[in-house]
């Protein structure tokens, strides 16, 4: 007979009772456990955030009920189930480890490129009204291919569909006309030089 | 999800699941599985070793003996090593008969040398103990894998090594008994090779075989579903 089964170890007695099917038996011995793991991760990891310390006592959890079957009743419990709570923590600084290594935390993205000229996109639609003036000088042809292809956002062939325009043709008065605008609306940064 | 509902999920899905044999009967069960696919291997290749004589040579005796404590001492040190709250300190006892091992194969290459001069340390590939070494190890390989994913995979690499260990250990002893006309050389290349790079797969592919990722992957309980 069990060591377990004659009471001198509570959470093992449940745990054989568990691994017999009794399903109310396996729900106390999981909650004694959860409170168990939960003090354990918070006295190692204090500074884990609430969510990310009860994700790690559900991935501990879930460890013991895949290698429940490995439990002796013979055996005292809580070293089993600290074995397997240590491992899973060492496993979560390990996984962490290897994130914070690979992975920089900034509050802000960075931008594409440092050159002022790869930034533009908060400057170069700031002030619509300018922008709008501006279009309004380019020649027919470059103010249809901006139209389509960046306000209305179609493809190079839905805009050669519906301006008879060349894709070519677009594309090269989509170019003029860029560098135009920014001529227009940004004079001191160049373009054109 | 929060845990309280993790914990009713898993409790009402359980089932009656029977406990783990204790490791030493889970390694008799290993042998007694490969066991067969040797002796038929064995018995289709015929024996070339003529055993009485072999019986008569002590190195051969403790090269063999020592062999099988290996694998046998690897065997249950692998199904040891995935149960929960074990002391693992013994598992260094193994390295004694793995001395005795490497010792007895490197005593062989030099009574070798001093036998037959450079031509005792002639290296060749074997072709014709290749397929009888894949169809012997061949069971005992996938049977230690697909025991060792019952356990927990506390330290997946050590676990896979030491399965690893004990499979070449006997496909060691299994090929020494059939297969004459190696010199140690070959013994010690070849055969010790084989520990090595079946070791250091298993060392490289240990997380994926074993591993908690896959365990709980399996559970059939919505784990983070809200």
């Amino acid at each position: 007979m069990d060591k377990t089964a004659e009471n001198a170890d509570p959470l093992g007695a449940l745990m054989c009772l568990a691994q017999a099917g009794d399903a109310a038996a396996y729900d106390r011995l999981l909650r004694q456990c959860a409170d168990l793991i939960r003090r354990t991760v918070k006295r190692r990891y204090p500074f884990l955030a609430e969510p990310d310390a009860e994700d790690l006592v559900q991935d501990i959890l879930l460890s013991v009920h895949s290698v429940r079957a490995t439990y002796d009743g013979n055996r005292p419990f809580v070293p089993w189930l600290m074995t397997i709570v240590r491992n899973r923590i060492a496993d979560m600084a390990r996984r962490y480890a290897r994130k914070s290594a690979r992975e920089v935390a900034v509050e802000k993205y960075p931008e594409t490129f440092e050159a002022a000229q790869a930034n533009m996109a908060d400057e170069v639609y700031g002030d619509p009204e300018a922008l709008q003036q501006a279009l309004t000088k380019l020649p027919e042809g470059q103010r249809t291919a901006i139209e389509l292809l960046k306000l209305r956002e179609m493809s190079l062939k839905e805009a050669s569909e519906a301006s008879g325009m060349s894709i070519s043709a677009l594309k090269v008065a989509t170019h003029r006309a860029t560098r135009a605008l920014r001529m227009t609306l940004h004079p001191s940064d160049g373009y054109g030089h | 999800m929060d845990t309280s509902r993790l914990i009713t999920e898993i409790a009402a899905g359980s089932e009656p699941i029977p406990r783990l044999p204790p490791p030493w009967v889970r390694a008799a069960m290993w042998l007694a599985l490969a066991m067969p696919v040797m002796v038929v291997v064995m018995a289709f290749h015929g024996l070339e070793v003529d055993l009485v004589t072999a019986l008569g040579d002590n190195r051969f005796v403790i090269e063999q003996i020592a062999t099988v404590a290996t694998a046998l001492g690897a065997a249950v040190a692998a199904f040891h090593s995935t149960i929960p709250g074990r002391d693992r300190r013994w598992y260094w006892l193994i390295s004694i008969p793995l001395a005795v091992w490497l010792a007895t194969v490197g005593a062989g290459c030099v009574s070798d040398w001093r036998a037959m001069g450079p031509a005792g340390l002639r290296l060749y590939l074997d072709t014709g103990c290749l397929l009888p070494m894949v169809l012997i190890g061949f069971v005992p390989v996938v049977t230690m894998v697909a025991m060792l994913r019952r356990g927990a995979p506390l330290s997946p690499r050590l676990t896979l090594i030491l399965g690893a260990l004990a499979t070449a250990g006997l496909v060691n002893f299994a090929l020494r008994i059939f297969h004459i006309g190696d010199v140690s050389v070959m013994v010690l290349v070849w055969h010790l090779g084989l520990v090595a790079a079946l070791s250091a797969g298993a060392g490289i592919l240990a997380p994926r075989i074993l591993g908690w990722a896959r365990l709980i992957a399996g559970l059939p309980v919505s784990h983070r579903a809200a």
